[in-house]
């Protein structure tokens, strides 16, 4: 283990490995920032770029800009709420009001550490379990990931407080468009009306650009300009009281973004919406929650950083691609010649554990590059929208055009940006409706392949033992939030009475 | 193995710049409604009508390498249209019918898609320049299964359940699983899966009997032991890949199914008789160089190649052989 | 209660909406039925999520429409209605409650849709309220109409500028997109319009095309490529 640690330390520390970690930790954060650029994206459409690299050099670049650019991802969602991708949505509840309230400084700069305390616990794990911990992502069968898509459909609970019927309403939304295009079971063509860009159903990548960049521009413009935010330098900084408040929900964030992420499939945005699910259940600020509460940046950016580095589990241990960016690393791997697979630690330790000390490397470099330009980034929302908006127009559609190379991507940009002016008009949640389209195609393919095994019974969730525990967790969290309200009530009630009337929380819009 | 090749290298790039000094006075004659030679004005585009990283991406990106390697003037960039399981990169590319400078990595969608009834096109719409090998595929079993040949699967699918996990309706290992109950009057039970790390991952959970996947999908897990291969669903023995030359055929076990997911370049429809001829010449040569050895063995393809009016044949049978299957 | 105007904006709409989602659901649940809702064996099949996920949806959206035309009492409308009461009585002034209720104050502001049940958030800008009401301007003098008319022409321009995509090429149609937002919505001046809207695509082609080698559009005057 040491020997493979030295080894692999002594690849990625080479003068050249260094350099390029570090461009592509940096390219992968402006990648990030850019709106409609994602990890995915950024990854695959850099991929040609690199192939004149040695390969475990251009590995380590590749990795460089998946982290980085979830880290940009985590900028945007912050500053102008628009994420990256789906894994930072959640980030966006209550980091984008943490900005309007000048305090955009400390939630990037607690959103880089969770991330850099996430991603050094998930390593220190991928590195000394990476093997059982695969052999156990491999027990988790069709019926299984039934029970945890349904675990994650329940979460939808968490992000409907007050509106649990319009929340409810649109994941549903989310789940039924999701289920546009060809059928996982009998290859029917559904809602597709004849077109063949349907055939793939509609794009979540681009709906997500549409819904939150353009729609939240749409917004602003008919909301009326707010003055740019003058904040001090003291309230840009992270204050001791921040970190104080971080450290549970960045350890709960990070060990939860590790188990969901081992889970080939939708890991990281199942791990940052859950672990803002339970923040908001055990935080005993849980009604701050929405409003600009730190656990609610800390909580998900620690998971969906956790997650991204144990989706390296299946990825190297089995060469079964833990998500979608990782598919395309498992790609690159092809491309360079490099057969992934189990005998990959063996056969290719250089590369292997090369790359994974790279990723402490780049982790560390994007702690230094982030953390002080926290409060810089913050100052961008010093520029009046005015100025600000027709640029993020621009490189959202040039951004939605370069995922599929076609206009077809950039119209639905239009479309979910309209839909997504009237949805924040009208208030309807948004969060819901992505986690619905994001969960909806794993949800439905689960279903099919367990109505398959079990012959056409879907019991058989209950009669797998690993399936039924996740179950369960799933029914206790539906059923939980009646008994824990009650119970957080009684012992919150107090705390808000005597907090300012002025608070953000007036008593009236909280009640659950 | 290495000799050889370096020096079939040295004799066809002698060829290749014999063919493309002749090419004009060659093809000058029989291209008179083209007017005369063809050579591509400036870059040539390799769209891929899959995302980067997947079989059909790496595909493209060697033959554009390849293309590059064979004939130094041409100038090719990769460029990936997806959507619609290809349907979005195809359909396109019906669009650039007349274009010589654009070319398409083609493979078995250019004929499940039509076959499916969503697209307009099918694969006369285009001209076919070169196919470039077959990626056949390999019945899979976890280490542990009690099974050791595919006949035993199928004697076992007589009296109890076998559940196959497929990639999709149209995706090879379907098919071949199709042909097989056809030919042994057995039925397999579909469990639908997406990918074929999606399946490997089924096979060692152990939560599907059998697979079919293509070697280079899982030729990690079978060096490593984890999984056995009982049968090759191909017309010969892989014994050009030691690793794999063990392997019988499935024939050779009494099931008369080959069938594989072909790899091949496609140029638009209503081009010029000069530009079809320059790009078959340049594919003719672009299989003989060195780029064209690697990516066959490195993604353990069959190296079948079938050139212009071949290779149309061979899309002819294929397609009648897919219709039997899919439309029925 | 009297219904200020504008909120009866807001319910007609939420009235259409909901309207608009019922349709929707129910459309699904019907074609989905003719996908057949099981296979043989009782297989899930390709028309059982759609048919029991647009179900829900007519169904839910249904009960919305109905409680929204029976006076306003959706469950999103009673956390309104509550927020006002609790705003009037916490600020005496009566202009206070009906700011919060303007369109452009939806509680929460901004991203108030993402976080559902966040109270309004007290929005650094001019007033005591989230947003503008109903008589005040934006920083930059426009009231209510003005922004309503920006925010259609910008979104008309979207739609142009895609369509323009195949004469222009996707940077011509974004710069024409980037002048005519900087000169006629945000009322510049052409001449930095241009240079803004000018280095704005040419660091967006610097980006994409320089840099991320992503090819796009030229159209059939081919600017950039």
């Amino acid at each position: 283990m040491l020997d493979n640690l030295v080894l692999g330390f002594s690849t990625a520390l080479s003068v050249e490995n260094l350099l390029w970690c570090f461009v592509g930790v940096l390219v992968g954060t402006v990648i990030g920032v850019l709106p409609g650029l994602g990890s995915t994206t950024g990854v695959a459409v850099l991929l040609p770029l690199t192939l004149s690299l040695e390969p475990v050099t251009g590995l380590i670049m590749l990795a460089g800009i998946y982290y980085g650019s979830q880290y940009g991802g985590t900028i945007t969602s912050v500053l102008i709420s628009t994420p990256g991708e789906a894994s930072s949505v959640v980030t966006t509840l209550d980091g984008y009001q943490m900005a309007r309230q000048g305090r955009a400084g400390a939630a990037l700069s607690i959103a880089a550490i969770g991330s850099f305390v996430a991603a050094i616990i998930s390593l220190a794990l991928l590195v000394a379990l990476a093997p059982p911990f695969a052999e156990f992502a491999l027990d988790f069968g069709p019926p299984e990931m039934l029970a945890v898509m349904i675990l994650g459909l329940a979460t939808i609970i968490s992000f409907a407080g007050d509106n649990r019927v319009l929340g409810l309403l649109m994941a549903l939304v989310g789940l039924l468009i999701a289920t546009v295009g060809v059928d996982p079971g009998s290859g029917t063509s559904r809602f597709t009306f004849g077109s063949i860009y349907l055939l793939s159903g509609i794009p979540f990548v681009e709906v997500m650009i549409g819904l939150f960049a353009v729609g939240e521009v749409l917004y602003q413009i008919r909301q009326g300009a707010a003055a740019p935010i003058r904040a001090g330098f003291r309230e840009l900084m992270i204050s001791r009281e921040d970190l104080r408040r971080s450290g549970g929900p960045i350890l709960r964030g990070s060990f939860l973004g590790f188990l969901f992420g081992i889970l080939p499939g939708a890991g990281s945005t199942l791990a940052s919406f859950m672990a803002y699910g339970i923040e908001k259940r055990v935080s005993k600020r849980g009604k701050e929650f929405g409003t600009g509460a730190i656990e609610g940046v800390a909580a998900p950016e620690a998971a969906n950083n956790a997650a991204a580095n144990a989706n390296f589990v299946p990825t190297l241990t089995l060469g079964i691609p833990g998500g979608a960016t990782t598919a395309v690393l498992l790609g690159a791997f092809m491309i360079y010649g490099i057969q992934p697979g189990p005998l990959l630690f063996d056969e290719q330790p250089t590369l292997v554990w090369g790359l994974l000390a790279s990723f402490f490397i780049g982790n560390v470099i994007l702690l230094f590059l982030n953390l002080p330009l926290a409060p810089v980034f913050a100052q961008l929302l010093r520029v009046p929208y005015g100025y600000m908006y027709p640029l993020i127009l621009l490189t959202s559609l040039v951004g939605a055009y370069s995922i599929t190379n076609g206009m077809y991507s950039v119209w639905v940009v239009l479309v979910f940006g309209i839909i997504g002016y009237f949805m924040k008009r009208l208030d309807l949640p948004m969060a819901p409706l992505v986690l619905g389209l994001v969960l909806g195609p794993l949800f439905e393919k689960a279903l099919v392949q367990t109505s398959a095994i079990g012959d056409g019974n879907l019991l058989i969730v209950f009669t797998r033992p690993l399936a039924l525990a996740v179950m369960a967790i799933a029914i206790l969290q539906v059923a939980a939030p009646t008994i824990m309200a009650r119970l957080l009530r009684r012992r919150a009630t107090p705390r808000s009475r005597r907090s300012d009337p002025a608070d953000s929380t007036p008593e009236g819009s909280s009640r659950g | 193995m290495k000799r050889t090749r370096s020096a079939v290298l040295a004799t066809t790039s002698v060829l290749a710049l014999s063919l493309a000094a002749c090419g004009g006075a060659e093809s000058g004659g029989g291209s008179a409604a083209g007017g005369g030679e063809f050579t591509p004005r400036g870059d040539v585009t390799m769209i891929v009508p899959f995302g980067a990283g997947g079989g059909s991406d790496l595909a493209g990106r060697a033959t554009a390498t390849m293309i590059e390697a064979a004939n130094a003037d041409v100038n090719v960039n990769v460029e990936n249209r997806e959507g619609g399981s290809g349907a979005v990169g195809y359909s396109n590319f019906l669009g650039q019918a007349g274009d010589p400078e654009t070319l398409l990595a083609t493979e078995t969608a250019l004929l499940a898609l039509p076959i499916s009834g969503d697209v307009e096109f099918d694969y006369t719409d285009f001209t076919p320049i070169m196919k470039l090998g077959d990626d056949f595929t390999l019945m899979i079993v976890g280490a542990d299964s009690p099974y050791q040949t595919c006949t035993d699967v199928v004697e076992a699918a007589k009296t109890e359940r076998i559940t196959a996990g497929i990639s999709g309706i149209t995706g090879l290992d379907n098919i071949v699983f199709t042909l097989t109950e056809q030919q042994a009057g057995v039925e397999f039970d579909r469990v639908p899966f997406e990918s074929g790390g999606e399946l490997t991952a089924a096979l060692l959970g152990g939560q599907i009997d059998i697979a079919s996947l293509n070697p280079g999908e899982i030729i990690g897990q079978l060096q490593a032991g984890e999984v056995k291969a009982l049968c090759a669903y191909s017309e010969e023995r892989y014994s050009d890949y030691e690793e794999l030359a063990d392997i019988p055929t499935a024939e050779e076990q009494g099931i008369d199914v080959a069938f594989a997911q072909f790899r091949g370049v496609l140029a638009p429809g209503g081009i010029d008789e000069a530009a079809r001829q320059f790009w078959i010449e340049t594919m003719q040569a672009a299989v003989e160089t060195d780029e064209y050895q690697q990516y066959i063995e490195e993604n353990y393809l069959q190296a079948n190649t079938a050139a212009g009016d071949e290779f149309v044949e061979y899309l002819e049978g294929n397609n009648e052989l897919l219709t039997q299957v899919l439309g029925g | 209660m009297t219904t200020p105007p504008t909120r009866r904006g807001i319910a007609v709409e939420q009235a259409v909406v909901h309207g608009l989602l019922a349709a929707l659901g129910l459309g699904a649940f019907v074609m989905a039925l003719d996908y057949g809702l099981f296979l043989e064996e009782s297989r899930v099949g390709p028309g059982l999520v759609p048919a029991v996920v647009g179900g829900l949806i007519a169904l839910i959206a249904g009960w919305e429409l109905v409680t929204t035309l029976r006076g306003h009492r959706t469950p999103h409308d009673r956390g309104l209605a509550e927020v006002v009461a609790a705003t009037a009585v916490d600020a005496p002034s009566g202009g206070a409650s009906s700011e919060r209720a303007t369109p452009g104050g939806v509680p929460a502001g901004g991203s108030g849709s993402m976080s559902p049940d966040g109270g309004p958030v007290q929005m650094p800008g001019p007033g005591p309220g989230p947003g503008p009401g109903p008589d005040d301007v934006d920083i930059f003098g426009r009231t209510p109409e003005e922004r309503s008319r920006q925010l259609w022409t910008v979104s008309a321009a979207l739609v142009v500028a895609a369509l323009l995509v195949p004469l222009l090429g996707l940077l011509g149609s974004l710069l024409v997109l980037s002048v005519f937002i900087s000169a006629v919505v945000e009322k510049r001046g052409w001449l930095p319009s241009l240079v803004v809207s000018f280095l704005a695509v040419a660091a967006v082609y610097g980006v994409f095309v320089g840099f991320l080698g992503v090819p796009l559009p030229t159209g059939l005057i081919g600017i950039g490529g």
